[in-house]
């Protein structure tokens, strides 16, 4: 029962379903998204350092920690992450054009 | 919608907040940006262009299927709502891992004031649970990691509140308000002296029970331990004094006549058929004359083929293979068949209380007796 306090990180149950031509490429785009969380979080990390010292206070690592980001710049990182996923996801979420045939449907 | 901390939500650095929130940001764009795009691109595109080469627009879910997973834009977007799925664990996971000696000590601090706590490690665990981790989330909500173990309850209640990009209140809650409020409205008579909320996991919606009804006493049971640990001490946390059993929700160990209110939420839809037909069944043995069972839910699974087809994404994308049983009941034959009269049935339907986007169907339903 007890494993060591180490967290699975890989669920129980049916294999991941294939989404693109490939496993591989799966992986590689879900790898894409975490990594996109952390330049998300580096962005806003450095976003906390310009507005401490835009406040004269010194970026150190307790203040980036206690810095609470008002109701406002909480809206102005929200509408940065919303403007990067819509830069990431662009590709990736590309709609046929009309009267193209769905990729992959076998031809009559 | 930021999360209430209270003393059991995990605490997280600057980098784990910022991460978390472009999660739940990836979950909003998805949800509520690309979702709604999907149904509009399968009847200005797909659907037409199906219709051109077969002389008509799909007509079953195996049509939509076939046409949909051949859509880079829908297969896209399901890469995108997966990947997003499997990041959210992993990334509340690593904070939860972090400071997990530190919760359990604290749980088990603030377990020692109000309520109870009973676990019972023979309880034998369903094939059901145990074959398929729910949501995606690893090890599921009944995996110990370590000696009382909160490692699932902590992930679920910081993880969900991400799920739902905060559309579950700050407390996590507005479904049990929601089922609260259904009862209270359908049955202004009821005082329910005796409460029990089935399936009640880390205690989301059991805490609005005991908050509606201040005079009962609330039980709540689950079959994971790691989520009744972490549900006692955050009831504890957050005031409330009630009583965490673990045990089997079709059929646990309280004698007949029991209660007089029994409730579940989203427990239903991650349950087989027979599995649901026996949890209705212990509803009727446990209540006393004049209670009432109120399970909210799904209240029925669509027929259009285009909204069947998506209502399924979760099955096949998110680990939640029985889905379709809870839309699918029969009622009032299914509350019949557990002893319940017809009559006394009773549907509520609440659309909306939760990612509305895609729960158009939803509500709470069940049954008085006699």
């Amino acid at each position: 029962m007890a494993a060591g306090n180490k967290r699975r990180r890989f669920a129980n149950g049916p294999r991941r379903p294939k989404y693109l031509a490939s496993v591989d490429a799966d992986r590689a785009v879900m790898m894409i998204l975490a990594l996109a969380a952390d330049v998300s979080a580096l962005r806003e990390r450095l976003d906390t350092h310009e507005r401490l010292a835009a406040a004269e206070r010194l970026p150190a690592p307790d203040a980036v920690e206690r810095y609470a980001p008002t109701e406002a710049v909480a809206a102005a990182r929200a509408a940065a992450r919303r403007a990067m996923i819509d830069r990431v996801t662009r590709v990736l979420l590309e709609p046929e054009p009309a009267g193209a045939r769905a990729a992959g449907e076998a031809p009559e | 919608m930021p999360q209430s901390q209270h003393a059991m939500l995990i605490e997280e650095t600057h980098d784990e907040r910022a991460r978390d929130a472009f999660i739940a940001s990836l979950r909003e764009y998805a949800m509520s940006e690309i979702y709604p795009q999907l149904r509009k691109h399968y009847d200005q595109v797909l659907a037409p262009g199906h219709a051109e080469r077969h002389g008509e627009p799909p007509a079953s879910v195996d049509r939509v299927r076939a046409v949909m997973e051949n859509s880079m834009f829908y297969m896209g977007y399901s890469l995108l709502v997966r990947g997003t799925q499997e990041l959210l664990w992993d990334t509340v996971g690593e904070a939860v891992e972090r400071q997990l000696p530190a919760l359990i000590e604290k749980a088990d601090a603030l377990r020692a004031g109000k309520g109870s706590l009973t676990l019972d490690a023979s309880l034998p665990l369903p094939n059901y649970t145990t074959a398929v981790d729910i949501h995606v989330m690893p090890g599921g909500f009944h995996t110990d990691i370590t000696e009382n173990d909160v490692f699932a309850g902590a992930l679920y209640d910081r993880g969900v509140h991400l799920f739902a990009y905060g559309g579950l209140g700050p407390l996590n809650d507005e479904l049990g308000v929601a089922t609260a409020a259904a009862v209270r409205s359908q049955f202004p008579d009821l005082a329910p002296g005796r409460i029990l909320d089935l399936g009640c996991g880390a205690g989301h919606a059991t805490l609005p029970l005991a908050a509606a009804f201040p005079a009962a006493e609330v039980h709540g049971v689950d079959l994971g331990a790691p989520m009744l640990r972490y549900a006692s001490a955050r009831a504890a946390a957050l005031g409330q004094a009630i009583h965490f059993s673990q045990d089997d929700a079709t059929r646990t160990k309280f004698p007949d006549a029991s209660f007089d209110l029994i409730t579940s939420t989203l427990l239903l839809h991650e349950m087989p058929r027979p599995a649901i037909l026996a949890l209705f069944r212990e509803c009727h043995r446990l209540l006393r004359p004049g209670g009432v069972m109120a399970h909210h839910d799904l209240l029925r699974w669509p027929d259009e083929p285009f909204d069947a087809f998506m209502m399924a994404w979760t099955t096949r994308h998110n680990n939640e293979p029985y889905e379709r049983a809870s839309g699918t009941l029969k009622f009032p034959a299914d509350c019949v068949a557990a002893g319940f009269d017809a009559a006394d049935v009773f549907v509520v339907a609440q659309p909306g209380a939760y990612l509305e986007e895609v729960y158009q169907v939803s509500g709470i339903r069940g049954a008085r007796k006699r």
